[in-house]
């Protein structure tokens, strides 16, 4: 960003610190570019493109969550994100930046699972009553795309690099937009609610 | 085929609020934590050392030739941060001469006899954490991690003190080859990138990386003018030069 004033550049050092938190030893670097996230949040937002994209193509207007083994199933996945966090804090073990990449995909992935189906329920009047997920191969087809996700980010050529940046960037522009648009949704209904009790108080 | 767990509007309301403190807390807790140069090392501030005494590098890893490689990395950095900088090769040679091959012998020695010998302000002491070479077949990296503490020869307190890394991966490319032709050249690639690739750039990367959170030097144009500037903060460098 160009906007700096004596040698400081408020809005990229805001950015950098709240949004990017990119450093230089935490970056992922392919091809001799570096994603614009540090490892971790390069994988949750990836992670989430990937579970958003893969629910608009499953079924785009399946507004259920998964059947409970694979809720359970896609719970677990958050887990090692927060064991990778917890080792690295107590010092059991040095820090990785593929580990914190690997984690923060599964983490994004398991993330979009939830927020995706109430994102339905509130955008589609007609939404079809069924999970996107509904069984444990197409959850394992999901996995394999982050697997692959994963791996690409040992492939050095420029294409991955592309591939994985537009999948970071629409994996945070489809989680602020779906947790926007629901806080939105959710403001509207509390107000409309709130208007038809006044009408109801003032016909009886 | 199972039609999922209904939703009704509160739940979704709820993983909708659950969401929204989730991204928060990992936007706020995924980022490195900031502090200003001068929360970090007041010191510095206090003396404002001009001459440092940079003494041969502490090696703590297996690869026998990376104290001499390593050395002829620091002094640029340093200098251009605004200090100078005592000839490293000089000052080597003087202190082999006096039979101190090791900087190891030196590290309990008090600060302030560097000034006594040398007149410097400061000396830094410089541990080399990693050297290594990374290789697993289809993959390889190189990593290069210093620590670095600069001591006062006035009064001995820790000036300043923080730690790099640098790794560069080295895994080759298929050029396009599919099968199994592309994992042999992927393969050999790999083999060829990881062992031509020269320390030394990655070094420099790393020093770039540590000495960007010390103040500037009285040489300096942004000398004592970059005590807001942010730091990641990392251990504390009394703590650290313990």
């Amino acid at each position: 960003m160009g906007i700096c004033f004596k040698g400081h550049c408020p809005l990229s050092e805001f950015l950098n610190t709240y949004i990017f938190h990119w450093l230089p030893s935490r970056a992922i670097w392919i091809a001799g570019h570096t994603l614009s996230w540090d490892a971790r949040c390069a994988g949750i937002y990836i992670g989430f493109g990937i579970g958003v994209l893969y629910h608009l193509m499953t079924d785009r207007k399946a507004k259920n969550l998964p059947p409970l083994p694979i809720l359970i199933t896609n719970t677990l996945l958050f887990l090692p994100l927060f064991i990778d966090v917890f080792t690295i804090t107590y010092g059991s073990r040095e820090p990785s930046n593929d580990i914190r990449y690997l984690t923060g995909l599964l983490f994004g992935m398991a993330f979009s699972v939830y927020l995706f189906p109430p994102f339905i329920m509130f955008s589609h009047d007609r939404a079809h009553d069924r999970s996107a997920i509904h069984s444990f191969s197409i959850f394992a087809l999901l996995l394999i795309f982050i697997a692959g996700a994963f791996f690409l980010k040992a492939w050095d050529a420029a294409i991955s690099y592309v591939i994985l940046e537009s999948l970071s960037f629409a994996g945070f522009i489809s989680l602020f937009g779906i947790l926007i648009f629901n806080l939105l949704k959710t403001f509207i209904n509390s107000v409309q609610g709130v208007n038809d009790y006044r009408k109801k108080q003032g016909r009886y | 085929m199972s039609k999922g767990i209904r939703i009704n509007k509160q739940i979704a309301t709820t993983l909708t609020l659950l969401g929204l403190i989730v991204t928060v807390g990992f936007m706020l807790a995924c980022g490195p934590k900031l502090t200003t140069k001068k929360e970090s090392f007041p010191n510095i501030y206090d003396e404002k050392p001009l001459s440092i005494l940079v003494l041969p590098p502490i090696n703590m890893t297996t690869a026998a030739d990376a104290k001499e490689y390593y050395a002829t990395t620091i002094a640029e950095p340093v200098s251009l941060a605004g200090y100078y900088i005592y000839p490293i090769e000089v000052t080597t040679d003087i202190l082999k001469a006096e039979g101190l091959y090791d900087t190891e012998l030196l590290v309990n020695l008090p600060p302030q006899k560097f000034k006594q010998h040398f007149g410097a302000d400061a000396v830094m002491y410089i541990k080399i954490l990693k050297w290594d070479t990374a290789y697993f077949v289809l993959g390889g990296s190189v990593t290069v991690s210093v620590d670095f503490s600069l001591k006062s020869t006035t009064t001995g307190k820790v000036l300043w003190a923080y730690d790099g890394t640098m790794k560069i991966d080295t895994t080759g490319s298929d050029y396009g080859v599919g099968g199994w032709a592309g994992m042999a050249i992927k393969l050999m690639d790999t083999a060829v990138k990881t062992a031509v690739t020269d320390y030394v750039p990655v070094a420099k990367k790393a020093n770039i990386i540590t000495v960007s959170s010390m103040p500037f030097g009285k040489y300096h144009q942004l000398f004592d003018k970059d005590r807001d500037e942010k730091v990641i903060l990392k251990d504390k460098p009394e703590e650290k030069g313990k």
